[in-house]
């Protein structure tokens, strides 16, 4: 999952983009006022956006209505200090999905942001299951027909993503795009290097193939012996 | 304090006045009937009189004397006290009077007069006395001279009296039972009235501090007595309003910037809680955090100052102030912010000139010049210098700090003295400011009845001026207030 945080407070941002990285498995871009923002917001598909209302340049509000008369989905979570009811309900009306007011527990931000990530994701459960393979996208641990299996916090990223994407088919320009922040250099491969990774974890000691790649086009994570039971995509 | 209505104090004095204005129709209204009936009283006794007069006739024989035709006399107005005559020929040839009449009844004739009362078995009586009254009968062959009668005739005045009476309580009867409706009427009268001053009265008790709406009826507004009432209201809600409007920003900023260096706070401890972390980790985050509670101290204090300040500016300074030189305490200044300003490679320039004197506590002087310096030394590109300049006219001294900073939008220019510079959307903590500087340099300008202001070209800088009224040199103890500040004496202890 790829989250971008649009705040002026360089320390909060970047305390925040840590507790991301470290407990929701997400690849964090900052941008420290609105302009910034709204321009990267629009640039990259962004998973989630945590957004800041007093900002420089351009203020968070104005920032939510202009990104959202361009007919972005991407759910936003707003930080603010401002807890006037008359502020959250216009906040809310331009668009916003969530918010949170400062000082706020790391804790319940995170857990906030995961809810909006599953929402967009059209995902109600926080656990996933696919035949007998088992994601929980709190504890972020993966079990295939009850046996625990141990993943790399990059490979669980490219699962949980295939998982919430299941039955469609993920290109690796998507997979890159939602699970890297814009420093990484992004060179598919990597993608590649995950995947045969995954399947031999995953896939190894299983009758049922769970990972199919279509070649030219992408992976999906499905399982084959019933029929597409989602539907989605 | 005893409270009263005004509604019923209109009443009642409506009710008092219209029961006066009832006694005095009735008092009058007697007196003139009193008159009235006396006179047709006495214009019915001299006719009476007269008639009994014309009864007295010669015989038709020729026999000498008078005659009386008795069967005539004009009947009793009284059944019981029947009227009362006696008339006489002054020849003393002839005398005849009622059946009621005795001698003793008309023995005291006052003297002259034509009528008078007297009482006849208690009751009163009228009489007129007509003397020298011809014999209407003529008869030929009476010897001359002719005789002339002397006619008394009584009448019980009784009915006078009744009818007065009767008169006074009909219009007495008549006032109480018209009071009723007028009250009635004038109730109406008065609530209707009335009505705009309730009606204000009902709007001024809504007004509060969560409703600050005041709209008069169309009805108080067009009663002329209620216009500088509603006036002096609407005065006074919309000063009262900007105040607690002011006062509600500057809480909301206040909370907003607190809780801003909260979450900094906070967010750092948790993470550093997230997992185990090495001693590098914890060393840093530590000092993070101290950076970020300084932050908050500071902004703390300033806030502190700033509420301080404006209590001054608001109450006047109330302490003993010595005479101090403006330039020592731009000097002073000057010296605190040289570690920010060389740290940010600017260079502040000041050219100390005469000693110009003002009554002030050094230290607020020194606050002014320290917030000022620091808002251009935040706000001027490094390698720059500021400038202090000051201009002496001898009654004030204008204190200019000039930046060739990037200037400030004529558009926000009026709103850098506000706290927390509101709807500055450029305000950025890059700068590390918290936008209170200006705001205490403005409050303690004030407090000492001076004035600030700014000007600013896009791309040159910015120079902000403060004015302060200065001690004239050989005068003492004389301050001169400025010309913007007439009202208020400066020197206020």
């Amino acid at each position: 999952m790829r989250v971008l945080v649009i705040e002026d407070e360089q320390r909060l941002a970047e305390n925040v983009a840590r507790i991301l990285k470290e407990n929701a498995s997400s690849a964090v871009d900052l941008a420290f006022d609105g302009e910034e923002g709204l321009f990267l917001a629009e640039s990259s598909p962004y998973d989630l956006l945590v957004l800041d209302l007093m900002l420089p340049k351009l203020n968070g509000l104005e920032l939510l209505k202009r990104f959202r008369k361009n007919g972005s989905k991407t759910p936003v979570l707003v930080v603010t200090a401002k807890d006037e009811k008359e502020s959250i309900v216009a906040l809310l009306n331009a668009g916003a999905d969530d918010y949170i007011t400062k000082p706020f527990d790391l804790g319940e931000f995170v857990a906030r942001s995961k809810a909006l990530i599953r929402r967009g994701m059209g995902e109600h459960s926080t656990a996933i299951r696919i035949a007998d393979l088992e994601l929980n996208s709190i504890t972020r641990q993966v079990h295939r027909g009850g046996l625990q299996i141990t993943l790399t916090p990059m490979e669980y990223r490219v699962l949980e993503y295939l998982a919430h994407k299941r039955s469609a088919v993920v290109s690796k320009t998507e997979l890159l795009e939602h699970l890297y922040d814009y420093n990484w250099e992004k060179f598919g491969n990597v993608i590649e290097v995950y995947i045969s990774g995954l399947r031999r974890k995953i896939d190894g000691a299983a009758a049922t193939k769970l990972i199919h790649t279509f070649r030219g086009q992408g992976y999906t994570l499905r399982d084959e012996s019933v029929p597409a039971s989602k539907g989605r995509k | 304090m005893k409270r009263f209505s005004l509604k019923k104090r209109l009443i009642g004095a409506v009710i008092l006045s219209q029961l006066l204005l009832a006694l005095g129709l009735v008092i009058v209204a007697s007196w003139y009937a009193r008159y009235y009936l006396r006179s047709a009283f006495d214009v019915n006794l001299e006719g009476r009189a007269l008639s009994v007069a014309a009864l007295v006739y010669y015989p038709d024989d020729g026999r000498p004397g008078l005659l009386f035709d008795g069967s005539k006399i004009p009947p009793s107005s009284h059944v019981i006290h029947k009227d009362i005559y006696l008339v006489r020929s002054d020849h003393h040839d002839f005398e005849q009077h009622s059946a009621n009449y005795r001698s003793a009844l008309f023995d005291n004739i006052p003297n002259g007069a034509r009528y008078w009362e007297f009482q006849d078995q208690g009751e009163p009586y009228r009489a007129i006395i007509l003397r020298n009254v011809p014999i209407l009968d003529t008869e030929p062959g009476v010897p001359q001279p002719l005789p002339r009668l002397t006619v008394i005739y009584a009448a019980p005045t009784m009915d006078i009296g009744q009818r007065i009476t009767a008169l006074a309580a009909a219009i007495a009867f008549t006032s109480v039972v018209l009071v009723l409706p007028t009250v009635l009427l004038a109730i109406w009268s008065i609530r209707r009235t009335l009505t705009p001053l309730n009606e204000l009265a009902a709007q001024a008790k809504a007004i509060s501090v969560h409703n600050w709406e005041f709209q008069p009826s169309e009805k108080a507004k067009e009663a002329i007595e209620l216009e500088p009432l509603i006036g002096a209201i609407e005065t006074v809600l919309a000063g009262l309003q900007r105040a607690f409007t002011r006062q509600r920003e500057f809480l909301g900023d206040a909370a907003h910037e607190l809780k801003t260096s909260l979450a900094i706070l906070k967010s750092t401890m948790q993470s550093l809680m997230n997992r185990p972390r090495d001693v590098q980790e914890y060393r840093s985050g530590l000092e993070h955090m101290t950076e970020d509670s300084d932050r908050l101290e500071q902004l703390l204090n300033r806030m502190l100052r700033l509420a301080r300040v404006e209590q001054w500016a608001a109450d006047g300074i109330r302490r003993e102030l010595e005479a101090v030189d403006i330039a020592s305490t731009c000097e002073m200044a000057i010296a605190r912010i040289s570690e920010l300003a060389s740290s940010r490679d600017i260079k502040v320039e000041f050219a100390p000139g005469e000693v110009v004197l003002m009554r002030a506590d050094p230290a607020d002087l020194e606050l002014i010049w320290l917030n000022l310096l620091e808002n251009a030394v935040q706000y001027s590109p490094s390698g720059s210098s500021v400038r202090v300049l000051m201009e002496n006219d001898g009654d004030r001294v204008r204190v200019s700090v000039i930046d060739k900073g990037w200037g400030i939008p004529e558009a926000d220019l009026e709103h850098i003295f506000d706290r927390f510079r509101r709807g500055d959307p450029s305000r950025s903590r890059t700068t590390g400011g918290f936008g209170l500087g200006l705001a205490i340099a403005k409050s303690v300008v004030q407090a000492y009845k001076g004035s600030i202001h700014a000007q600013s070209t896009i791309g040159e800088g910015t120079r902000i001026s403060v004015v302060l009224p200065v001690l004239r040199p050989g005068s003492s103890s004389e301050v001169q207030a400025l010309p913007s500040n007439e009202d208020a004496p400066f020197a206020r202890r």
